[in-house]
């Protein structure tokens, strides 16, 4: 078991005093919460973090660790001495934690403290052995096409298995779930008693899956509306034309007006994503593309057209 | 067994967050959620809210902070998950047109 050095973590000494370890782990805290922080690993550093402050900033947890450090053989993995016993944690009282075997070892499975990370500041009004389950968030990717239609998704998840100890392994869970037409990114379902199974007398909690967009080859969402890019040739955007673009329910004709320009906007109405009331709107964006070969007939096109267009599109350029 | 379009009342969503109705008023108070609803008795929300809540009661407890920096804190990620979402979507929508 690796030797965690909680003082290290949250950078203190252990000359500091309590304020300071306040003051380090609010500092540390605000850097790496899971709801501020961006870091890729910030939830595991704030794990680090919030074990440490758990110890540090608990006088008899502190103690108890300063006293243990005491046995740390540098390289090699902790053993704690023989016989040890936790004498801050509370026993035989289950409590979810995300704390490190080191923890554990020292303080108990219980060792943190119950008014502390997570549990509701206003009251608690569970009985401590009979406690609901705990809801889990999933995310859900869903294809642009699938929104269009109810869609069934067969989802494989892991649940906690509790003995009258706590936890004592995992199941596997597999369920069916509709996904109604017209969910949105960002959106959740929820599947009521299908999160964490409860303890003691305790209800399971529920299931959220978080829907998540599947980023599409070639549509963008912006809310409800898509975009498309759609490139065209030079003379078809001077002198119109008819094309054929792809949407989310087969292809259309749409007309290019002449004389379009490069990031011109075409609206088809009711072509973007469904929502309860209806449909959102499809916007194909226009784009010139200069041909990638120029052959010596096609050359003099271009050098007859300059020599007949007046056009110069840097007439006002710089005045 | 799946609910989606959920609105929740106020009494749904207490007991949903293990909340008095007390608490709840006054964490709309401050602004971290806003239900749809005059009152108490019309107020609907939305289970999107469950875990505006939830995020509020967490970083009120692990940062050691008050309601009202929770408020701000709350609007601020919000804001910049809103930020980062629509800078993924000029950068898409900018490498499409440069693609061709």
């Amino acid at each position: 078991m690796e030797f965690k050095d909680y003082y290290s973590i949250l950078g203190v000494t252990p000359e500091d005093d309590k304020q300071s370890i306040k003051k380090a782990y609010r500092r540390l805290a605000r850097k790496y919460h899971p709801d501020v922080s961006t870091e890729h690993n910030a939830e595991h550093n704030f794990k680090e973090v919030s074990e440490a402050y758990e110890v540090l900033g608990d006088d008899d947890k502190r103690a108890e660790y300063d006293q243990i450090r005491q046995f740390e053989s540098h390289g090699n993995s902790f053993t704690p001495p023989p016989g040890w016993k936790p004498k801050s944690g509370a026993e035989g009282q289950y409590h979810e934690t995300d704390f490190s075997d080191f923890f554990a070892t020292l303080f108990g499975d219980n060792g943190r403290s119950k008014n502390t990370r997570g549990f509701s500041p206003f009251e608690n009004t569970e009985d401590f052995y009979s406690t609901r389950g705990q809801d889990i968030e999933m995310e859900m990717p869903v294809f642009l096409e699938d929104t269009l239609r109810e869609n069934t998704k067969t989802i494989e998840y892991s649940l906690p298995k509790y003995g009258p100890t706590g936890q004592v392994g995992s199941v596997e869970k597999t369920l069916k779930v509709k996904i109604p037409m017209g969910v949105g990114d960002g959106e959740r379902i929820r599947l009521k008693s299908q999160g964490g199974p409860g303890f003691g007398d305790g209800g399971a909690g529920d299931l959220y899956l978080r829907i998540r967009l599947i980023p599409h080859p070639l549509f963008d969402v912006t809310g409800r509306d898509l975009n498309i890019t759609v490139p065209l040739a030079p003379w078809e955007a001077a002198l119109g034309t008819k094309v054929t673009i792809p949407t989310l329910d087969g292809k259309i004709t749409v007309n290019v007006n002449p004389e379009s320009q490069t990031g011109a906007k075409l609206r088809i109405k009711e072509k973007g994503l469904p929502d309860k009331a209806k449909r959102g709107d499809l916007y194909v964006i226009l784009k010139v593309v200069m041909p990638d070969e120029e052959n010596s007939e096609t050359k003099k096109l271009w050098a007859q057209l300059s020599e007949k267009s007046g056009f110069c599109p840097r007439k006002n350029f710089g005045k | 067994m799946t609910e989606y379009y959920i609105k929740l009342t106020l009494g749904e969503f207490c007991q949903e967050l293990d909340l008095s109705e007390r608490a709840c008023a006054d964490l709309i108070g401050y602004g971290i959620i806003s239900p749809q609803g005059e009152g108490p008795e019309d107020w609907k929300f939305d289970v999107t809210m469950i875990s505006a809540i939830r995020r509020a009661i967490r970083l009120r407890s692990d940062l050691e902070i008050d309601w009202h920096d929770v408020a701000l804190i709350s609007k601020l990620i919000d804001e910049r998950d809103s930020l980062i979402k629509e800078n993924e979507l000029l950068k898409q929508q900018l490498r499409r047109f440069l693609q061709f």
